[in-house]
């Protein structure tokens, strides 16, 4: 009988029995995010964002930063590796990004232990809407990016189509997976007086978009806004191109449309779309200090540009570390006390955002984006004026024509 | 051999199978005392839930040899259940959970019925689509269901000692569940469609009534493991708990251990779940990824050097009916 | 829905038929023929997607790239049939191919990330008036009857397509007649897994690859499999062109629900026609 229980008890004690090694001297910080699975590529730019942020700031109460990383692919995950940063790492502090239902799994985690998940990009609505007192967020939720991209849409509308909100007609668009992206958007839209909008949903793993390209193109919509998820976008623009199918106003909601892969497609296929995002590290560098330095250290380490989670996540990270090392110690509750004081103003971060927490932990300073155009297969922001680059360029010309 | 001792055998084997399972209990009861630290603990509990799914699969896919790779259907079902009526205000955890189980056995019921008469492959293939539009259906119906970003729930002030014990019970009802299944008729007759469905059918059990039994009570524990899972992780997503992943994993646990016997899925779930967390958490930081390719080989290399489970390598020591 | 909808539709699903069925008739014939429940299909195509984006990312033509790829993938499969997936218990084998499918999953991640790639084609396409033909599609659709054809006419035809197809029909008498069994049916195995790499040269024509890839091709081989009978190849043939177009139409008139029912439809044939709507060969 011992031959079965000694290899059992072995297997299931070694996390308790194992000693942890004798700490150096350092002070030790926490990061949690999907590294693999799905979502695993804003993961890494989350991973890669705060690794830098840590390099840049060196040290927290006079000893080197220690970054201990779990990888969280699913909910299930999420909650074991929460649970072992917490307890047997014993991290007062972990830095927590991009996965939202992995997000809502681990913040219960923080919150139980007391102790504190400070999130950075993750930008489902539900995270900050009440009741957790340990979970912080610096990124801003859906409904602003949604709000904002209405904004554009209220710019741009009047400027460029030369219509009035009931006589503009919009196409909405998405799979099943950004259902809560397109939501706010939406009911915005009705907000403003956009009375001819239609939505459209379709699974993301659809092999041929032709008919739900089709069904749109008929509409002749002046305005489509995608929300697409990586399963799906890149194809879809392709089978667009294919189709000749590009309406006046082609407005991506972040994913996809805002990252440098989507220059795969070439100059012809990418030029013209607009997408809407967080901050992100094309934007003009007057208005964030440090973002040149962040943006040529990132090529260099990682060999491609940073995604806007990857500049959110670095920022943020920046001013949480800041804010924690006015707090003095690792102790949670001053911690919590220097967060609820801190205010950061807009511009003052790499990312532009600021920081400054509400009652829900939510950073209200977070309520700006931007809108950048893939102009001659390059990603450069367009609006609004302050973090410009290059002038927006609208309507778009049909495929065939260019 | 007089029919005398053959009985007596059995019923020394029984007493002997009996102690060693009442020890094993007795000892997941004092681990708590132990200091395994949360995470430790939470590992525990993972294992003691992935031991009630590999069971409960297991009555129908060991002891009655349906292969059905959708079990994530009935755990789905239970668990959005759960959360669809906490997070209206339905009802509290309790009944939740009672009504996810019982919805998980309706279906498992319409299952049983509309399969009565397919074989192999095509139960296997109906069980398959049977999760695969649930897990679809979840991801559109965002009022509903939440979306892809799933359901939350709270359950304040329950601790992890406590989420320990009702896992253990759990744990404990498929055992016995399981134990009774081996010794009754009905298991001696789910036994026998297992081994060769026609010739059982021809000697006048009605096949279709057992299976249909035999798949309730697999959804009812199966159920019963989702709606725990809704509870102590606290989120629903459709891409976990309706997942293909999560259906093959509860068929991998139960047949590594050991198809078709008691001490398969825990010999399983600790073969497969304990190095799984740890590899992931001591290096899925720097080298993320490594834990599944580790699941993976594992998976493997058992199947191919022990397609019986890993059950035969400790055949001297555990008490087992002769092959 | 106007005419012109209706024939882009047909021709979209028709086309994408004619893909499918490359991807859907050499799963059927491991499943039904060499009886082989290959979980790790999709993951395989997966690959070969994978390293059809690499070597073109590198410069290196077609012709190159599918000179490498086949017997790789020949290689692989005859690999996995002989000293992976040999045995003839189906639960276990099954087990096997979903630990590789695993294994193959994993790696890809680790080895590739998880942001989903694709070359840079735009497919050509004709539009007349308001019909869309995709030029692109329906060439490779031509390339995959051809293809599949010339497997066809190997099976029927040759010897050592006879030598096949008695293994498959009787394979204790192939035995006597001092057929090589094993190695026979690795060798059909690796055959078969040469047509992935063909198809998975065609998807990166269309689409873009990343490790999950897999999950829905195999979905979608199991549905058509099933759709045309299991083992019966010309059913599944035809099946593939079936349910591109019922695909073009659902997703024209209720994308969201593409999914569900056509696996509704699914459940339906398994539960009353299982041999398949073409019955088994």
């Amino acid at each position: 009988m011992r031959n079965v229980l000694v290899p059992i008890l072995a297997a299931l004690l070694l996390p308790a029995l194992a000693a942890t090694a004798p700490a150096q001297e350092t002070t030790r910080v926490g990061l949690i995010t999907p590294l693999t699975g799905t979502l695993s590529f804003g993961g890494n730019e989350v991973k890669n964002g705060v690794t830098l942020a840590i390099e840049t700031k060196k040290t927290l109460f006079g000893k080197p930063i220690e970054l201990v990383i779990a990888d969280a692919p699913d909910s299930t995950a999420a909650v074991a590796e929460m649970e072992r940063l917490h307890s047997r790492e014993d991290l007062a502090v972990v830095f927590g990004g991009y996965g939202s239902a992995m997000e809502e799994a681990w913040q219960k985690v923080s919150e139980r232990e007391k102790k504190l998940c400070l999130g950075l990009v993750n930008w489902a609505d539900k995270l900050t809407e009440g009741g957790l007192q340990y979970f912080y967020r610096f990124a801003a939720p859906v409904k602003v990016l949604g709000s904002e991209l209405v904004g554009f849409v209220n710019f741009a509308a009047p400027e460029y189509l030369k219509k009035s909100p009931k006589d503009v007609k919009i196409i909405v668009a998405n799979p099943d997976l950004t259902g809560y992206v397109t939501a706010p958007i939406l009911a915005d839209l009705k907000k403003f007086g956009y009375t001819n909008v239609t939505h459209e949903t379709y699974p993301s793993d659809l092999k041929d978009f032709t008919s739900v390209i089709l069904k749109i193109r008929r509409a002749r919509p002046d305005i489509l806004i995608l929300s697409q998820y990586t399963a799906d976008g890149m194809a879809f623009r392709r089978q667009m191109v294919a189709m000749d199918f590009e309406p006046p106003i082609l407005l991506g909601a972040g994913l996809i449309y805002d990252q440098p892969e989507f220059a795969d497609l070439g100059p012809v296929a990418a030029d013209g779309a607009l997408a809407v995002s967080f901050t992100n590290p094309m934007m003009n560098p007057a208005v964030a200090p440090g973002l040149e330095e962040y943006k040529e250290e990132y090529i260099r380490r990682f060999g491609h540009p940073p995604l806007t989670h990857a500049l959110a996540s670095y920022a943020g990270a920046l001013a949480y570390l800041e804010t924690i090392e006015k707090a003095g110690s690792m102790d949670v509750e001053k911690i919590r006390a220097e967060l609820a004081k801190v205010n950061i103003p807009e511009g003052q971060t790499a990312a532009y955002w600021g920081m400054q927490f509400d009652e829900n932990n939510q950073n209200v300073l977070a309520k700006r984006c931007v809108v950048a155009q893939w102009k001659k297969g390059e990603y450069v922001v367009v609006w609004p004026e302050e973090f410009a680059t290059q002038k927006l360029e609208l309507p778009l010309v049909p495929f065939s024509k260019r | 051999m007089s029919f005398d001792n053959v009985i007596e055998s059995g019923r020394r084997r029984d007493t002997r199978l009996g102690l060693f399972f009442a020890g094993l209990f007795i000892l997941f009861g004092l681990l708590p005392l132990a200091d395994l630290g949360t995470w430790g603990m939470h590992i525990v509990i993972l294992v003691m839930m992935y031991t009630s799914l590999a069971g409960a699969w297991s009555i129908l896919g060991g002891y009655t040899g349906q292969f059905s790779v959708g079990h994530s259907a009935f755990f789905g079902v239970a668990g959005y259940t759960m959360g669809i009526m906490m997070a209206r205000g339905i009802s509290g955890p309790w009944g939740g959970a009672a009504v996810g189980v019982i919805l998980a056995m309706i279906l498992a019921c319409l299952v049983g019925v509309c399969t009565a008469r397919l074989k192999g492959i095509f139960f296997t293939l109906t069980t398959f689509a049977l999760a695969e539009i649930l897990r679809k259906l979840s991801l559109f119906q965002d009022n509903l269901t939440g979306g892809p970003l799933g359901l939350s729930l709270v359950l304040p002030g329950v601790t992890k000692t406590q989420f320990y014990y009702v896992a253990l019970a759990m744990m404990a009802s498929v055992f016995l569940a399981m134990f009774l299944l081996e010794r009754s008729r009905f298991g001696f007759y789910c036994q026998a469609i297992r081994e060769n469905e026609d010739a059982a059918r021809a000697t006048g059990i009605n096949t279709a009534r057992i299976k249909l039994q035999a798949t309730v009570l697999s959804a009812f524990f199966t159920g019963l493991g989702g709606a725990f899972y809704a509870a102590y992780i606290g989120v629903i997503e459709p891409d976990v708990v309706f997942s293909f992943n999560l259906s093959i994993k509860i068929i991998i646990l139960a047949i590594i251990g050991g198809s078709g016997t008691l001490i398969g899925p825990i010999l399983g779930a600790a073969i497969v779940i304990v190095p799984e967390e740890i590899i992931r958490g001591s290096l899925g930081g720097s080298y993320a990824g490594v834990s599944g390719i580790a699941y993976g080989l594992i998976l493997i290399v058992v199947i191919l050097l022990k397609p019986n489970g890993v059950r035969s390598l400790l055949a001297f020591a555990i008490p087992h009916k002769r092959d | 829905m106007e005419f012109y909808d209706i024939v882009t539709c047909v021709c979209a699903g028709l086309f994408m038929g004619g893909i499918y069925a490359m991807l859907a008739v050499p799963f059927n014939f491991q499943l039904g023929a060499l009886k082989v429940t290959n979980f790790a299909y999709g993951n395989l195509l997966m690959v070969a997607m994978y390293t059809v984006f690499i070597c073109s990312n590198n410069g290196i033509p077609m012709w190159g790239m599918l000179a490498v790829l086949l017997p790789c993938f020949f290689l692989l499969g005859w690999v996995i049939r002989r000293y992976i997936v040999f045995t003839d218990d189906g639960n276990v084998q099954s087990l096997l191919t979903m630990g590789l499918a695993i294994l193959i999953e994993n790696l890809a991640q680790v080895v590739w990330g998880s942001f989903p790639r694709s070359l840079g084609t735009i497919e050509s396409g004709v539009i007349l008036g308001d019909i869309y033909i995709s030029m692109t599609r329906l060439n490779l659709s031509l390339l995959a009857l051809a293809l599949l054809g010339v497997g066809y006419l190997f099976l029927q035809k040759s010897w050592y397509g006879r030598c096949i197809r008695a293994l498959v029909q009787r394979p204790q008498m192939a035995s006597v007649m001092g057929i090589n069994v094993p190695r026979v049916a690795a060798m059909a195995f690796a055959a078969s897994c040469c047509y992935l790499a063909l198809t998975g040269a065609f998807m990166m024509q269309l689409y873009r690859v990343e490790p999950h890839t897999g999950h829905s091709f195999l979905t979608m081989c199991f549905l058509i499999s099933v759709m045309g009978g299991i083992g019966n190849l010309v059913g599944t043939f035809f099946s593939a062109f079936i349910i591109g177009v019922i695909s073009a139409f659902l997703s024209f008139f209720v994308p969201g629900y593409h999914d569900p029912l056509i696996f509704l439809m699914f459940i339906g044939i398994l539960l009353f026609r299982p041999s398949g709507l073409f019955g088994e060969a």
